[in-house]
């Protein structure tokens, strides 16, 4: 058998994961940057507040104490401040870290309208940029203090290059990480495929998918295919059995009826040789219809493929049914026949199997009975399951052969003179074993044998 | 008595039209479906014989579509298949009897003509004469050269149904189904048993003997 498989449609799958989780990834980078960088902005922005407290608080120090209160060059250690006093006539009385100032050549700038206002002073030398606020003093001097605010452009200039340069590495990362990701997560669903392929191209059930038992639902999906796989295998593998097993069982009866066939041919033969062989050939064809049957049966029920009609089934009455044959052939071997069957013993089973379960049974324990015998039948209950017990008072079965009295074809020593096929103790087994039952046999060449059949009983008995 | 025989089986098919026409039966054959069923719509047969298994339309599409158009000709159903569903299935379609492969030709030939007593409502007899043994069917009395005969009820059946097809072969497996129902073991060799007590009962004291065994085929009853 050859299909035709579907190629790449898992990588739609994959794709779609990196792809969701990569924008997801990408997104949140975004707006994390984007968050961070406007709090940097509006920190900075409080530039003009810092100043001007520190104006307001200059200027009070300056009025009450004068300017020598603000101290040397350098007073504060706050550095980053630039500091002046000026007279109106533009002579700068007092400058705090002038060297980190000059630049600006404050002589040639004017003074006029400064007072209340902010202005930036542009460097002639470099592109530095001085913000101030000034005031004028009570002796009409103007004291101004102010901040480079390159600094802080250069700041925010540097924290935008960073966001931007880490734009590229995110993108990369998220793809790759979301990559990842769908590779990991989807790795059990690709193990499936592989698996699922290679028994579709191979048609080899023994191929397992790997299991990384992480108790998720790609697990439980792995474990539940491998435990179906695992059935299918053993249903695959019982078939192939049992058509082994009938067609092996098969060769002696068709080899049989070669014999008869080819011995009929003999030029040699008169009319009524020949009329029996033909006789013979009827009668082997009947036990290889016979036989096939019930190999049929013994091996659907083995593998769990014989269809069975599940009732209730009282025990009892079903016994009486088979009796009704048995009691013939009872009659015809001179073995007397004892039921003690309780009447309420319910049974979830297939009516039909059953009698032949029980018929088989009986008829064995009449056959290997000599004549004057007793054939027992008892039915107990024990727990929740009903036992059928067929005692006979017969050859009983030696212990060397004990166990093999349920293969099927096996006929033990004593048996071979009995008329049958070496069947009906397998198809008992097999058929019991098929309704979750199970047979036991205890024998004895003195008191003869006792065969026990253990079914469950249908849950309302 | 015309017979339509659809089964694509070349050699058990010619065989069975064979012994068809030496019973006296006129047959027809067709090895298609769709062949059979223009066969069994276009003329009128007393009984029809149809696989299961056929080319171009399956055997039992072949009897719904016949009885969809209201042929009513009985029909026996040959399969392969023998279980008990298969058999319901052949059945509720629309069959009246069913072979499973492999069968015995005597009981082939049995079946076809029980087929054909039943479709002409033949009437029901009292009373069953085969030489000088005669059962009464209502007050189920054996009787054999004036002697009675007292038989258990199986038994009883069982000689009834001997007598009831008047000297042709029944096989085992008809006897279990029409003495005992379907649905008992084949195993058991309760046929043999029950005929060799009736063979005591009816054949034992008298020269003549009645019941006789077709090996691997049945038995049958007659006086000669």
């Amino acid at each position: 058998m050859r299909l035709k498989l579907p190629n790449g449609f898992h990588t739609k799958v994959g794709f779609r994961l990196t792809a969701w989780y990569s924008g997801m990834f990408i997104l949140s980078s975004l707006i994390f940057s984007t968050v961070s960088y406007l709090s940097v902005f509006s920190t900075l922005r409080d530039n003009r507040d810092v100043i001007k407290a520190t104006l307001s608080q200059y200027r009070q120090r300056v009025e009450e104490s004068g300017v020598e209160k603000l101290g040397q060059p350098g007073h504060s250690r706050r550095t980053s401040f630039f500091t002046r006093i000026v007279t109106p006539k533009n002579e700068t009385l007092f400058l705090s870290n002038p060297q980190l100032w000059d630049k600006f050549e404050f002589a040639t700038q004017p003074i006029a309208g400064l007072d209340g206002q902010w202005h930036v002073y542009t460097s002639k030398r470099d592109s530095a940029l001085l913000e101030v606020a000034s005031v004028r003093l009570t002796n009409g001097d103007l004291l101004q203090v102010g901040r480079s605010i390159q600094a802080r452009d250069e700041v925010l200039e540097h924290f935008r290059d960073t966001l931007l340069a880490t734009v590229i590495p995110m993108v990369f990362i998220g793809l790759a990480g979301g990559a990842f990701l769908a590779f990991r997560a989807l790795r059990p669903v690709r193990n499936l495929t592989v698996v699922t392929r290679s028994i579709i191209e191979t048609s080899r059930f023994d191929a397992r998918v790997p299991d990384n038992r992480a108790h998720d639902e790609l697990s439980d999906l792995v474990t539940l295919f491998n435990l179906m796989l695992e059935k299918i295998e053993t249903l695959v593998r019982g078939m192939k059995d049992a058509l082994d097993n009938v067609a092996h069982d098969l060769r002696t009866p068709i080899m049989r009826l070669r014999v008869i066939a080819e011995e009929a041919l003999r030029p040699s033969n008169d009319d009524t040789i020949r009329r029996e062989a033909l006789a013979d050939c009827l009668e082997e064809t009947e036990r290889v219809t016979v036989m096939l049957d019930t190999l049929m049966d013994i091996s659907e029920a083995e593998t769990g493929a014989m269809k069975l009609k599940l009732e209730d089934v009282e025990l009892c009455a079903v016994i009486n049914e088979v009796m009704t044959l048995c009691n013939y052939a009872a009659e015809a071997k001179g073995v007397t026949v004892t039921v003690k069957a309780a009447p309420g013993f319910y049974l979830r089973a297939d009516a039909f199997r059953l009698r032949q379960v029980f018929s088989n049974l009986v008829d064995n324990a009449i056959k290997y009975t000599p004549e004057g015998g007793r054939v027992e039948i008892e039915t107990l209950k024990n727990n929740d399951e009903a036992l059928l017990i067929v005692r006979d008072s017969g050859i009983g079965i030696p212990i060397g052969e004990i166990k093999r009295i349920w293969e099927r074809l096996y006929r033990g020593d004593k048996s071979r003179s009995q008329r049958g096929l070496g069947l009906g103790l397998s198809l008992v087994k097999a058929v019991v074993e098929a309704h979750r039952g199970y047979v036991d046999v205890k024998s004895d060449s003195q008191t003869g044998s006792i065969f026990s059949l253990h079914l469950p009983l249908a849950s309302k008995a | 008595m015309r017979v339509l025989l659809v089964e694509d089986d070349k050699k058990l098919a010619s065989y069975i039209e064979k012994g068809l026409k030496e019973a006296g039966f006129a047959v027809d054959r067709a090895e298609q479906g769709d062949e059979g069923l223009r066969l069994v719509l276009g003329s009128l047969y007393d009984v029809a014989i149809v696989d299961v298994m056929l080319p171009q339309l399956d055997g039992l599409t072949l009897i719904d579509r016949m009885r969809a158009r209201k042929v009513l000709t009985p029909v026996l159903i040959l399969s392969a298949k023998r279980s008990v569903d298969d058999r319901v299935r052949g059945l509720q379609t629309g069959g009246d009897d069913y072979l499973t492969k492999p069968f015995s030709f005597a009981e082939l030939l049995a079946r076809i003509q029980a087929l054909i007593r039943r479709a002409n409502h033949e009437s029901e007899p009292t009373c069953l004469i085969v030489g000088e043994l005669s059962i009464d069917l209502l007050r189920r009395e054996v009787i054999r050269s004036g002697t009675k005969i007292d038989l258990q009820p199986r038994e009883f059946a069982l000689l009834e149904y001997l007598m009831r097809n008047d000297g042709r072969v029944v096989s085992k497996t008809m006897i279990v189904e029409h003495v005992w129902g379907y649905g008992f073991d084949p195993l058991t060799n309760i046929v043999d048993v029950v005929i060799s007590r009736l063979r005591n009962k009816v054949d034992r004291d008298f020269d003549q003997k009645l019941i006789h065994t077709f090996r691997g085929v049945g038995y049958a009853l007659k006086a000669s």
